[in-house]
């Protein structure tokens, strides 16, 4: 489904990644793990087409086809959905008028609104979110939880078939991760989706099962493994893998 | 002629010279306002949606407030030429408060907001400024939040931004499978929108609104 051969990627003129590969298949939920600052959210950024991240080498193909010659926009029609750790919020446009043009957008035909209203008021109740959400502006005035749960009713509105979830544990309490991988893990068993996630420990991977784990480092894998993997470096560490750890001489004068 | 919309009823002054001694709610949608004189009574409390696109207009606002009286001023606009927009505020007596909500884009116009709001002998007011203006299309804009304060036991606050369409909104709506254009336009359309809570009236703007 996803393939990233040989990716080099750089922001500001700071190499990111080196090498980068990654094979995700149909279905398949992988975890990349690392500490903060080695470029995690690059991949994802990278993978979405944000066009601040530069790709000078490589390949990323998408059920056969050439992301990169895709913008952000056709990305998102393929199927990508990202979810980052602080989605941020846009006000004034609501969910619905959001989601309305996304979907018309998507199959290029006109929303039939009885049935869009019925799903979206079906969603909210599934994920144990007012209905008042709807028509709410975009993550407005939302606390962390709730924008999580904001960003599964737009993903189960517009039905992506690779998720990619940046660190969303991050500023989420237990009973909140636990609500929303609950969720993703519904929408995964209806849908036979894949999803790709990034993250700092192991506690996501076990709530969503991930049978991939991937340690990144100096802009690359350098181990995978299955979940056993990701128990290793919860206990462990990252000191193992990562140079960061140690400040060379010239960084110890900068 | 301006009409201003008074609790549904339309009031018809040359000069907008209004005084207000029960509690109301204005609105002005894309009617032409060159001045506007209100005084709010004691224990009275206003509140004026204004929207507008404008193509040419200057608008002098006189605003004068009495003891526990509330003045809230929400105005967005979308200017394609050129929009002088002056606001004075005097406080007659103490325990008051005005606060001045204005969205607006420039869309190839240029726009000078200047506000002056002065507190220089009355206690225990408030002034609230939230200036915030877009340009695009090579539009451009001054603001000028002007804020006298003379004595102690005020509260006054100025928030003035001038910028364009955030990349990062841009990006966010983009991830969703929507085109850079609506998204363009969905976020300039909620800038404006966002200041109202009264939905007949975001209503009316959004059949106002067109950015092709």
């Amino acid at each position: 489904m996803l393939k990233i051969d040989n990716l080099y990627v750089e922001i500001n003129n700071k190499k990111i990644l080196n090498d980068f590969n990654l094979d995700i298949k149909l279905g398949e939920i992988h975890g990349i793990m690392g500490p903060n600052g080695i470029g995690k959210s690059t991949i994802c950024k990278t993978i979405i087409g944000d066009s601040n991240y530069l790709v000078t080498k490589g390949r990323i193909t998408f059920n056969s086809k050439d992301l990169l010659k895709l913008n952000i926009t056709k990305r998102a029609k393929e199927g990508i959905y990202l979810i980052t750790q602080n989605p941020i919020e846009i006000p004034g446009v609501t969910n619905a008028e959001m989601l309305r043009i996304a979907l018309a957008e998507k199959t290029g035909e006109v929303v039939n609104i009885y049935e869009f209203n019925k799903k979206l008021e079906e969603t909210c109740d599934k994920l144990s979110i007012p209905r008042s959400f709807i028509h709410r502006g975009i993550n407005e005035g939302m606390s962390g939880g709730e924008r999580k749960k904001n960003e599964l009713l737009h993903l189960w509105m517009l039905e992506p078939k690779l998720i990619i979830l940046d660190e969303i544990d991050s500023g989420l309490d237990i009973d909140s991760i636990k609500v929303v991988c609950d969720n993703l893990k519904e929408y995964y068993n209806d849908h036979k989706v894949s999803i790709l996630i990034i993250t700092h420990g192991p506690k996501l991977l076990k709530l969503l099962n991930a049978s991939y784990v991937h340690i990144l480092n100096e802009g690359k894998i350098i181990e995978s493994g299955d979940f056993n993997l990701a128990l290793k470096v919860g206990k462990e560490g990252y000191k193992k893998y990562n140079k960061a750890y140690l400040v060379s001489e010239n960084e110890k004068n900068e | 002629m301006n009409k201003l919309n008074m609790n549904n009823s339309i009031i018809n002054d040359e000069n907008n010279n209004i005084v207000v001694s029960k509690d109301s709610i204005f609105t002005i949608i894309n009617h032409s306002l060159k001045t506007l004189n209100i005084e709010v009574k004691s224990n009275c409390k206003v509140i004026i949606n204004d929207f507008r696109i404008i193509d040419k207009e200057e608008t002098n606002i006189e605003i004068k407030t009495n003891n526990q009286s509330s003045l809230i001023y929400n105005h967005s606009f979308i200017n394609k030429n050129k929009y002088e927009l002056n606001i004075n505020t005097t406080y007659k007596s103490e325990e008051s408060e005005i606060i001045l909500n204005i969205h607006g884009i420039n869309d190839n116009g240029s726009n000078t907001t200047s506000v002056n709001g002065n507190m220089s002998d009355k206690k225990n007011n408030i002034l609230i400024e939230n200036i915030r203006l877009i340009n695009i299309n090579n539009g451009k804009g001054i603001i000028i939040p002007n804020i006298l304060v003379e004595i102690s036991k005020i509260i006054a606050s100025h928030n003035a931004t001038i910028g364009t369409v955030s990349e990062d909104e841009l990006s966010y709506l983009m991830s969703k499978g929507i085109s850079k254009s609506e998204a363009k336009n969905l976020i300039l359309t909620g800038f404006l929108i966002n200041l109202f809570k009264d939905k007949e009236f975001t209503t009316k703007m959004k059949e106002i609104i067109n950015w092709r």
